[in-house]
């Protein structure tokens, strides 16, 4: 990744303070539920919100910059096998700080988490969108940069893999 | 309890345990973030302006560790010899760069390769690497071999199923055949592939999964005639566990040789093929023969909070080689198959070192 002067800082910074203080906890929660680690979590929230930073001049004057970051986010979280096995490789299953954020969810919390990440990536996505932030077809579409067909396509197929998982008879929505 | 039910609770529980960090300072999480801009924009001037100093960092980085980071370590009772290769993980970039080593940890030379993966052929001549620098839009992930100094990269590409990625992979002892993991965004064919060590193609499916399941990791017995690999699914517990199945090259005699959740990606033939050394989660290193029977784990005295992974036999069968993880960073480090005579091999500190492997 390029690193460039961080010009937009000057420009804009109280704009994008007001951003991450408003965005911020939605968007950890977001990267939380796709990757399930905290640490990881955290660097990926880092790393998108510095991109926005470098880039507010732009992203800043978006209708929805909120969208931008959260699509930063989900492909950080969730980028098919590779991503899914370079967590493992990361070690970070070894390091104390990592299991304390484990610890705090409930187990069965942990298990439907689980069983979203073991999704295909783009009905993973959809339905972290979907539960977690509670957001409109067309705003996960939006996100995304999918048809809003292929959003409740995803959506179908995900919670009925999620029932299958869980062992859950019936969707109710 | 429906799953949209299901759900609803684990959103609000996980909204919950994010919201508010810190609720008595609302602007806790800002202030880091600007603190770990600043620090990462000072770190890109350092590095950029000190070139020179680079000479002095390894003599730095050694006294530090010396000073700050002492395991446990028994004298080697042989010196081994060989080259090692392994990856630093960049979390961000999500690939390793690779290095190779003498099997002491002198002689530290970057292959100037980033990649996933990177494993020895089994003669050594060569590494065989994911090519993650020629994956993209239309460009499915493929292997390919660099030379030992990471010259000479050589594609594998001649593959054509455009939706089938080729990550991770072993070259068999007679050096003519990859057995390679395969995924595809939609999972759907997810297994594990044979192709040929000459261009990459003649695309063999030997044992593919379920829908939305991954295997991985697969590595050759050394004779050529069975593949052990790692397989996850569902509800497997704890998180990143999975189990490892041993099958013939042909696809037949699949079977599991570790219970579910008994396992962790990584795993190695010893040179005589009598056993497989594996990660139990999280953090022991454990053998098994390849039938399953005898699964004992080494026995490593380890400092709280440190935790051993990625095994890989010596080429003499003397020395497992892996990387110990410990208060957020790793080395690599070797121990002989009962235990003794831990050893610390590299020494930077506040690096995620992985996944060596070992030649002659």
């Amino acid at each position: 990744m390029h690193e460039r002067e961080e010009v937009p800082a000057e420009a804009a910074p109280e704009a994008f303070d007001s951003f991450f203080l408003r965005e911020h906890d939605t968007v950890l929660g977001l990267a939380l539920a796709l990757t399930g680690d905290r640490g990881i979590a955290e660097d990926i929230v880092q790393d998108a919100f510095l991109e926005a930073f470098r880039r507010w001049d732009r992203i800043g004057a978006y209708d929805q910059p909120g969208a931008w970051v959260r699509r930063v986010v989900v492909n950080m979280s969730v980028s098919s096998f590779r991503r899914h096995r370079s967590e493992l490789r990361m070690l970070r299953l070894l390091v104390a700080r990592h299991r304390s954020a484990v610890t705090e969810l409930s187990a069965s919390t942990v298990a439907f988490w689980d069983a979203v990440r073991m999704l295909p990536k783009r009905q993973a996505q959809v339905a972290a969108l979907f539960y977690l932030e509670d957001l409109a077809i067309a705003d996960i579409a939006r996100i995304l940069e999918m048809a809003e067909g292929t959003v409740k396509k995803h959506l179908h197929d995900g919670r009925k893999g999620l029932a299958l998982a869980l062992g859950d008879d019936e969707v109710d929505r | 309890m429906t799953t949209d039910d299901r759900a609803r609770r684990a959103a609000e529980e996980l909204r919950r345990s994010v919201a508010g960090t810190d609720p008595n300072t609302p602007g806790a999480e800002l202030e880091r973030f600007h603190r770990e801009r600043r620090r990462r924009a000072q770190r890109q001037r350092r590095t950029a302006g000190l070139v020179a100093a680079a000479i002095a960092v390894p003599l730095i980085a050694v006294l530090a560790s010396v000073v700050h980071d002492r395991p446990p370590v028994v004298p080697a009772t042989a010196d081994p010899t060989g080259r090692i290769l392994f990856g630093r993980w960049s979390p961000t970039a999500e690939q390793g760069r690779w290095f190779t080593a003498n099997a002491d940890g002198t002689d530290v030379r970057s292959l100037g390769v980033t990649g996933t993966c990177a494993r020895w052929t089994p003669d050594g001549s060569r590494i065989l690497i994911t090519n993650d620098a020629a994956f993209g839009r239309g460009h499915p992930l493929r292997p390919a071999f660099v030379d030992p100094d990471g010259s000479d990269l050589q594609p594998l590409d001649a593959t054509a199923e455009p939706r089938l990625n080729l990550g991770c992979g072993d070259v068999s002892s007679d050096g003519r055949l990859i057995a390679i993991e395969g995924f595809t965004d939609d999972g759907s064919h997810n297994g594990i592939y044979l192709i040929r060590a000459s261009d990459g193609g003649g695309l063999r499916a030997v044992s593919i999964s379920p829908p939305g399941q991954h295997m991985g990791d697969p590595v050759f017995s050394p004779d050529g005639s069975r593949i052990a690999f790692f397989r996850d699914k569902p509800g497997v517990s704890p998180p990143g566990g999975g189990a490892i199945f041993v099958v013939d090259r042909d696809g037949s005699a699949l079977h599991r040789i570790t219970t579910w959740g008994g396992a962790f990606l990584d795993q190695s033939w010893s040179p005589d093929g009598r056993w497989i050394v594996f990660q139990r989660p999280y953090g022991v290193l454990t053998l098994v023969h390849p039938d399953g029977t005898g699964r004992h784990d080494v026995p490593l005295d380890l400092p709280a909070g440190a935790g051993a992974a990625n095994p890989s036999w010596s080429p003499d069968g003397r020395w497992i080689i892996f990387s110990l993880a410990r208060n957020g960073s790793s080395n690599i480090y070797r121990v002989h198959p009962d235990g003794t005579a831990l050893t610390r091999v590299t020494t930077t500190p506040g690096v995620l070192e992985q996944s060596p492997t070992w030649t002659k």
